[in-house]
C-alpha cells in the first residue's frame, strides 16, 4: 500500500518501511517533521532507497504520517509561521487524532519519541497526563492497568511522607 | 479504560515528560506512588536538601496576572508565582510553608499553601471574642487587626495544630484550633504587648515588649500561662524583639533602630555607630542586633557574642535558624531581616516596609541583599520556605520556583 499526498508536484517523495513491511510513500517535507528522519535524509544515505523503521508498525506509522501531513499543510497555509499550531482547525484535529485506544496511544508516543516529532510527543504526553489528573492512585492504576509492586512497608512510607495528598 | 498495554514500562524520559505536565502537586505525588518504575523518575532527580527561605514581595500595583513575586536569595532571581487564591488579600503570617491571609473586603481569614494550592478556611475577623472588631468592608483597620500569625505545626502533618496571632495595638494573643467556629483571645491583665511568639518544646513562648517571657500550654482549655523570666536582658532597651529556636535552644533577638532624629535606642556602641545616618524619607533604619539565649534552669538570658555558623531569618514570619555551611554563598553569623514594624492602623508612610537587610555579627554592619526597583512597598515582605519537602516533592518545588 502506498500513500501519496495529493499534490504531485516537483517535491521529492521518500519511502518509509514499517516493521511489518508496509511501505509508505511520503513527501519529503512531511518526512522532515521528524528530526530523526531529517538527520538521516540530510546525510543523503537514503535518497533513492527505502528508509526502514523497524521500531514502528504500519498501523502506527500510517497515523503518524497523517499527523505530519496535516501539520505541514496547516503551516504552509500561514506561510510557515508559528501561528499554524494554534489555529482552531489544528486544535480540533489534534484532539480528534489523539482520541484513540491505549495500545495506539502508547504506540504513537513511543514512535513520536523515536522519530523525535516534538509536537506529537507533547500531544501524546498531555493526553496521558489528562488521564491521570485528579485521579486517586488506585484509579490511575486501574486506568493504566498497572500492578502495585511496592511492598506494604514501602507503600506505607510513601503515603506517610505526604499523608494529606492521599485519601 | 483497562487495557492489555504495559504502561509501567514507559521509558524514563517519557515518564518525565508526562510528570512535567502534572502541574498540581497532588497529581504529581499520585503519579510517583503508582508503581516502582514510575517512582524511579524522582530517584533520578536531586536529593532532598534544605532550601533558603524565599522573600515574598507584595504584588505590583497594576498586578492583573494575580501573581506574587518570590525572591530567591541564592540566585537573586524573582519568580512570579500565579496565586489567584490570595489575589488582593493581605498577608499577616508565613509559617511552616503556609501563608495566613486576610481579605479586607470580607473579613475572611485563610491559610494558603502556595506549593500545593491547599486552603484552610479560618473563622473571620468578626469572630474575635475580644476586643470586638467592628468589621466594615475595606476599613484600613481590617488589615492591621492581626499583626502576626503563626502555626504550631504544619496542618499537612497533623490535625492537632493551633494558629496563634497577636491582635490590636495591645498585641494580645488570640488563637484558633481546628473545629472551633471562632477565635479566642487570651485575656490577661499582667501580660500584654506580645511582640513575638514561637513554639519551643511543645509550648508557646511569647515575649512581651514590657519584658516578661511567658509560656502558654495549649493542651489545656483555656491555655495555661506561666511567666518564665520577668525582665529582658539589661532592661527594655531595644526597638523590637524576636524569639527563635536554634540548635535546640531558645534565643531572644533584639533589633535596634536608629531614628531620623539621630536618637538611638540605647547608648552602647554610640561612637561606633555615629556614622550610621538615617536619611529622609526614611524615618528609621535597623542598625544592629543582639542575641541572648535562654538558660532554662537558671531562668536567665545569657548574652551571646556570636551566633557562629547560624543564619537567622526574622520578620513577621515564623522565625527560623539555618546552618550557613549548607548554603552556597551564605555567610554565617548573620541575620536576614524584613520590615515588620507596626505601621498600622494608619497607612504606612510612603517609605513603608523598606527596612530590610542582612546584619553580620563580625562586621557589625547591615548590608542589603536585594535591589528593589522601588524602595517603598505597599505591604510587608515575608520569608517563605516550602514545606513538606520530601524526595517526592522536591522536583516539583524546584520546577515551580525555577531552582537549578
Amino acid at each position: 500500500m502506498s500513500m501519496i499526498s495529493g499534490d504531485k508536484s516537483s517535491t521529492e517523495i521518500l519511502s518509509l518501511k514499517s516493521s511489518d513491511n508496509e511501505i509508505f510513500e511520503v513527501k519529503k517535507e512531511v518526512v522532515l517533521e521528524s528530526i530523526t528522519l531529517r538527520g538521516m535524509v540530510e546525510e543523503d544515505e537514503f535518497s533513492d532507497t527505502l528508509i526502514p523503521l523497524p521500531n514502528v508498525e504500519g498501523k502506527i506509522l500510517s497515523k503518524i504520517i497523517h499527523y505530519c501531513q496535516k501539520h505541514t499543510e496547516a503551516r504552509a497555509k500561514v506561510n510557515g509561521s508559528e501561528g499554524a499550531a494554534d489555529s482552531k482547525e489544528i486544535k480540533d484535529f489534534d484532539s480528534e487524532f489523539i482520541n484513540v485506544d491505549d495500545k495506539t496511544l502508547l504506540g504513537i508516543i513511543l514512535a513520536a519519541n523515536y522519530l523525535n516529532i516534538k509536537d506529537l510527543l507533547d500531544l501524546g504526553c498531555q493526553k496521558i497526563a489528562d488521564n491521570i489528573k485528579e485521579k486517586s492512585v488506585e484509579d490511575v492504576r486501574k486506568t493504566f492497568n498497572i500492578k502495585n509492586d511496592f511492598t506494604p512497608e514501602e507503600e506505607k512510607a510513601i503515603r506517610e511522607e505526604n499523608l494529606w495528598a492521599f485519601d | 479504560m483497562a487495557s492489555a498495554v504495559d504502561w509501567s514500562q514507559l521509558l524514563p524520559e517519557l515518564l518525565e515528560l508526562i510528570l512535567d505536565r502534572l502541574t498540581c502537586l497532588s497529581d504529581h505525588l499520585h503519579f510517583v506512588s503508582v508503581c516502582s518504575s514510575w517512582r524511579s523518575v524522582i530517584i533520578s532527580n536531586c536529593c532532598p536538601r534544605r532550601l533558603l527561605p524565599f522573600l515574598m514581595l507584595p504584588p505590583s500595583n497594576d498586578n492583573t496576572d494575580q501573581t506574587r513575586p518570590f525572591f530567591n536569595l541564592s540566585s537573586h532571581w524573582i519568580k512570579e508565582l500565579h496565586v489567584p487564591e490570595i489575589h488582593q488579600k493581605w498577608c499577616c503570617g508565613s509559617s511552616h510553608g503556609w501563608l495566613v491571609t486576610v481579605d479586607e473586603s470580607t473579613g475572611e481569614i485563610q491559610l494558603f499553601n502556595p506549593v500545593s494550592r491547599g486552603r484552610i478556611q479560618l473563622p473571620s475577623l468578626s469572630t474575635f471574642s475580644y476586643p470586638q472588631h467592628n468589621f466594615e468592608p475595606d476599613f484600613t483597620s481590617n488589615k492591621h487587626y492581626i499583626h502576626k500569625a503563626i502555626l504550631s505545626s504544619n496542618p499537612y502533618r497533623t490535625s492537632d495544630y493551633v494558629v496563634v496571632a497577636n491582635v490590636t495595638n495591645r498585641k494580645m494573643l488570640a488563637y484558633w484550633k481546628p473545629g472551633a467556629d471562632r477565635w479566642t483571645t487570651i485575656r490577661s491583665e499582667q501580660w500584654v504587648h506580645f511582640e513575638d511568639f514561637i513554639y519551643y518544646k511543645g509550648l508557646l513562648y511569647a515575649i512581651s515588649n514590657n519584658g516578661p517571657l511567658v509560656t502558654y500550654d495549649f493542651s489545656f482549655e483555656p491555655p495555661i500561662g506561666k511567666e518564665i523570666i520577668g525582665e529582658p536582658p539589661g532592661g527594655r532597651r531595644c526597638s523590637m524583639y524576636y524569639l527563635v529556636e536554634s540548635l535546640g535552644e531558645l534565643w531572644l533577638v533584639s533589633r535596634q533602630f536608629k531614628w531620623l532624629s539621630n536618637e538611638v535606642d540605647n547608648n552602647d556602641d554610640a561612637n561606633y555607630y555615629k556614622d550610621f545616618i538615617v536619611h529622609p524619607p526614611f524615618e528609621f533604619k535597623t542598625m544592629k542586633f543582639q542575641v541572648c539565649k535562654l538558660d532554662e534552669s537558671k531562668r536567665e538570658w545569657i548574652q551571646m557574642k556570636s551566633i557562629d555558623d547560624r543564619i537567622l531569618f526574622l520578620g513577621n514570619s515564623y522565625s527560623i535558624s539555618l546552618p550557613a555551611q549548607e548554603f552556597q554563598g551564605c555567610k554565617g553569623n548573620s541575620i536576614y531581616f524584613s520590615d515588620d514594624y507596626t505601621y498600622g492602623p494608619y497607612e504606612p508612610p510612603s517609605e513603608g516596609y523598606h527596612d530590610m537587610g542582612v546584619f553580620n555579627f563580625e562586621s557589625r554592619r547591615v548590608e542589603s541583599f536585594i535591589e528593589l526597583s522601588t524602595p517603598s512597598l505597599t505591604a510587608p515582605t515575608f520569608w517563605f520556605t516550602p514545606e513538606p519537602f520530601g524526595s517526592a516533592t522536591i522536583s516539583f518545588i524546584f520546577k515551580l520556583f525555577n531552582i537549578d
